[in-house]
This record gives C-alpha cells, structure tokens and sequence, in this order.
C-alpha cells in the first residue's frame, strides 16, 4: 500500500495570515485569511476544496467550525488533534482520502491568536486543567509544557554530557536563520550569553530556550499528483509520511532522550526510499532548544546523544553543515500555540524556490518532523520535486 | 511544607505500603482502579497495581495491563523506595508561589512517578538521589497555589475557583523525601 502511496499527493497551494501579531482578527479570521491565499496560490476556486484536515488547541469541535465559516460541504473530514505535530499527520489520512476518492482537493489549516486574544495561554491553560485534567501530573504544579521539556533536558544533559551552550547553540542559529526572512518575528541579534543569561523559566531551559507565543496561521492545499501537474506551482510530492506516539504524560514517557520520532522518522524514510544523508533541508519543531537535538538523533542525522556536538560551532546556522530551519524556526520566526503548518509551508517554499535570502541553492529533498504535547506525538514527512519521485 | 504522613518505626523494612497483604483487584468493585488508589493513598498507603499475567507494575493505576492487555492485575503495597530519574525546578515570582521542584522518580518496582522532592534546597536535588516516598495529608498547597488562583480567577468566576481549590485540597499528595538508610 504504501508503495502506491509515496508520492501520489503533492502539495500545489500554500498561505499564511496574522503572523506575529493579528491585532483586531479573531484566530478564525486569519485562518480563512490563511486559506484563501492557499486556495489563490494553488490556483484552485474554493468550490474545488472538498476535503479538510484541522485542529484546534482549546475548541474539541473545531473542524466543523471551520467548515461552517468557509462554507464547505467536505466529503473528507479529520478533526484529529496530536498538538503540533496535527497537520503533518494529517498528510496520510489526506493522501488515503485523495487516492480512494473520497475528495479531490484537501484544505489543511491552522490558527491562533494567542498573543493578542483575551483569553490568552494562561486561561487557556487553566482552562485546560480543568476539562482534561492530568491528576498524576497537575498537583506537581509544574509549568506545562516548558517543565515537561526541562525534564527531558536535564535528563540529556545527565546521561550524554549535553552543555546548556550547546542548547543555546541552537537557539543561535535560528535567529541567524530568522535574520535572512522578513517574515520572523525576532531579528535581532542573541549569543549564546545572551541564551545562557536570560530568565530561567524550568531549569535548565530559559525563555530563550523555548519558542515564542506569537499569533499566526497557515495553511496548505493537497491533491493527487496527477492533478498537481495541471496547476500553476511547482508540487511538492509527499514522498513518505509516518506518526508515532507512545504516551501523554512525560511521566509516562519511557526514555527522556528517545522520542517516537525514530519510528515515525524510519518508516517515513523507508517510505520514501530516502535517508537523512539525502536531504537537502530539514524543518524540525523547535518547541524548545532540545527538542532539535533530539531529532537530529531520533531521525539518524546523528548518533544518540551526539545532538550537542552536532549544532555546536554553528553547524546548523547559515553556512552550517546541515540546513536545519530556515525560517527561524519556532524559535525565532512563529509559534502560535501548534507550529508544524509552518514546517511544511517552509519546506515546500524552500522546494519551490521562494524563500529570497534564505534560499537554499539546492534544496530539492525535504524532511520535515512535527511534535506535540510534551514529547508525545512525533510527526514525520519527506517531501520532494518532481525529479525526487 | 506539607506535612508528611507519620511512618511507623521500623516501616521502611516492610514499606510504607506494606499492609501484610494483596489484593486482587476486583473488576465488580464499585470504585475503579484509580479511586482505589486514592482511598489507599488518604489512608497513608502507597499502592501499585502488578500484573499476573506479565509480572509487571504498573503506574497509573488501569483497568488492564499496558504491556500486555492481561486484566488479571493485583494491587500491593510499595516500600516507596526509589531514585531520581530527572529534575527540574519551576521558576516563579514569590507572588506566584514561588520557586518549586518537580521530580520524576524511578520506584524499585520499576515505575516512574511525577512528584517532587522535600528536605533539600532545591538545587541539590540531583538525578541518582536515593528517596524514599511520603504521603501529605491534606491540607496542602498543591494544585491551590496563589498562582494557580490567580490564572483561575481571570478565567473563571471566584465561587468556581474556591470549589476547584477545595475539592484539590481534600487529596493527599505523593511526594519524596532524601532516603537515609541510618532510618531503615
């Protein structure tokens, strides 16, 4: 099954809306923003969008608001939320929905405004708690899900002598990156000093070690590839694509330093015939300076617990060894509450050849990994030009 | 600080939980696993369910095995001993509540439990330390921190937070202290 699928969808239309700040908008509003300049970039009507893959961080039903707001009657709907790592695993039951025939142009979307809502992340948050508590985890009052991520760093740090300067390495390079793309949100200059000395929020991880809250949304359209052919961008084919996920909690989590990534991140390179040796750029969730290290690791760019010394030196800035999150990542570039929309959406724009001073020269194999809640689902893609299929 | 359940001189030798006896969980109970663990938990014990068919614990408390689906589990008491797996220390404004650390430690049972851990600063709590388990007895300050109170209170009416606040305080609450093996 799998080897009719790889390849067999490609994402022709991509769009972003509200990013940074979207004072004024609700998240809806910029979500349909978002869409409609995907839908445009495809060079697609909205009454050809038929199928819909969403998710939403604080509304359960959200799927069917957005069908509501936009005026759908999708004959494909997928509402399944992992956190952020949603809308990279939307990509397979999208591809099974396109190549059954249950639906010929797949909507993916994704918004929030949790920066300039009312009820921003600490309601939400609270909230939260609330509706779907965690009654062995929640009375420790830790800071979810930046302790969650702290716990699994220091838990690196311990077992493979990763160093705090290492993380900040990370933290470094993608404000180099956000440096060369007018679309990040934080440009200036960081040093490592800088990382270190910031305000600790759950050692060892200080603000700079975790991503922004910023507004945003972004969306993507997918279609089978034969179809792509007749549209105006140039495709970016799904090549492989696997979700793994084992736990919820981080206490339920068996290994802080093994990820489900190294299934997801297998069976997606198997997939597509391709390993991480062949990749020209890769987009990884950067939730926290960690979580970069870790799948480094888990996807086999490097060995197990080598993820320091891998990004030390600038090896994943500009310049770098590996192209590792062009766009500045979650880091420094956007992160509204869920950031994988935004990997894929990079990743095909580097594939397409549209990201100016950050442009790749080549840039024609992708691997994009999602993550979300704390370490709990692991999202993987490889997407590629025509030329890659 | 919360106030730690008394142990009993000599308690460690057969553990904080050790009641002498096992108990085969019972799927006609009217309370489940989880209130189960509670009850034991409010009356100064520490529980961990065991599985027959694989001869694995198991935390949180389930219906039925994770590791291999058997719903032929027994429930006994631990000795509460364990390590520090990893640590990290929550950073907030005295007004927030302050400072706290939050541990995860590995049980001699071979499960892992989120708690934390008292009688050391927190910055001295490091992975390795040996600790052994003690039960809060309400009322104590988990889950009702000024912080917490304060997140609540924007969302939410005041009458709700004082209700959430009361139902957490009623529950006692695992936490760890340094295991000193002078006291065994």
């Amino acid at each position: 099954m799998k080897a009719s699928l790889r390849g067999s969808a490609a994402i022709v239309g991509v769009g972003q809306a509200g990013m940074g700040e979207a004072h004024g908008y609700t998240e809806m509003e910029i979500l349909a923003q978002a869409a409609n300049a995907a839908v445009a970039d495809a060079g697609l009507q909205w009454r050809d969008i038929d199928g819909i893959c969403t998710a939403s961080v604080s509304s359960p039903m959200w799927v069917m608001s957005v069908i509501e707001y936009l005026g759908l009657k999708p004959g494909f709907i997928d509402g399944t939320m992992l956190g952020g790592s949603s809308f990279i695993a939307h990509l397979m039951p999208a591809m099974l929905a396109l190549e059954a025939g249950l639906c010929q142009a797949v909507l993916i979307c994704y918004g929030s405004t949790q920066r300039s809502a009312v009820m921003g992340r600490a309601q939400i948050n609270a909230a939260r708690r609330r509706l779907d508590p965690q009654p062995f985890e929640d009375p420790y009052q830790l800071f979810n899900p930046v302790s969650s991520y702290a716990l699994a760093a220091t838990r690196h740090m311990h077992q493979y002598g990763t160093t705090r300067e290492q993380l900040a390495e990370v933290a470094v390079a993608a404000r180099r990156w956000a440096q060369l793309n007018p679309e990040a949100f934080m440009r200036g200059p960081l040093s490592v000093d800088d990382v270190l000395a910031a305000r600790m929020v759950s050692d060892p991880l200080t603000v700079r070690d975790c991503c922004l809250v910023t507004d945003g949304a972004g969306a993507l359209v997918l279609v089978r590839a034969d179809r792509a052919r007749t549209l105006p961008q140039k495709p970016a084919y799904v090549l492989g694509q696997a979700t793994a996920s084992w736990h919820r909690q981080i206490s339920a989590m068996p290994d802080l330093c093994v990820t489900a990534a190294t299934e997801s991140g297998r069976k997606a390179f198997e997939m597509a015939g391709y390993g991480p040796a062949d990749m020209d750029q890769v987009q990884l969730y950067d939730a926290f300076t960690l979580n970069v290290l870790l799948f480094l690791e888990d996807l086999g760019f490097c060995a197990k617990g080598e993820g320091g010394d891998f990004v030390s030196g600038g090896g994943i800035a500009p310049g770098g060894h590996t192209v590792v999150n062009t766009n500045g990542g979650g880091l420094s570039c956007v992160h509204p509450g869920m950031y994988g929309i935004f990997l894929l959406i990079e990743a095909v724009r580097q594939l397409r050849g549209q990201c100016g001073a950050r442009q790749q020269a080549q840039a024609n194999l992708a691997v994009v990994h999602g993550n979300g809640g704390t370490l709990s689902s692991q999202a993987t893609a490889v997407l590629g030009v025509a030329d890659t299929l | 600080m919360c106030s730690s359940a008394a142990i009993p001189p000599g308690a460690a030798a057969g553990g904080l939980g050790a009641s002498g006896r096992t108990l085969v969980d019972d799927p006609t109970e009217s309370t489940g696993p989880a209130a189960r663990y509670e009850r034991a938990l409010a009356q100064g014990t520490l529980v961990l369910q065991r599985c027959r068919g694989c001869a694995r614990h198991i935390f949180h408390p389930r219906v039925l095995c994770p590791h291999c689906g058997s719903t032929d589990l027994e429930t006994q008491g631990s000795r509460g001993l364990g390590v520090v797996y990893s640590t990290t220390i929550v950073r907030r404004r005295p007004e927030q509540g302050g400072d706290i650390q939050v541990a995860l430690v590995d049980l001699d049972e071979g499960v892992r439990v989120m708690s934390r851990v008292e009688g050391l600063a927190a910055d001295d709590v490091k992975i390795g330390l040996r600790v052994q388990a003690q039960i809060c007895k309400p009322p104590h300050r988990a889950f009702a921190s000024a912080a917490e109170a304060a997140d609540d209170a924007k969302a939410s009416k005041a009458s709700k937070v004082a209700e959430a606040a009361e139902a957490a305080e009623i529950r006692p609450l695992l936490v760890f202290t340094p295991f000193e093996e002078m006291s065994a």
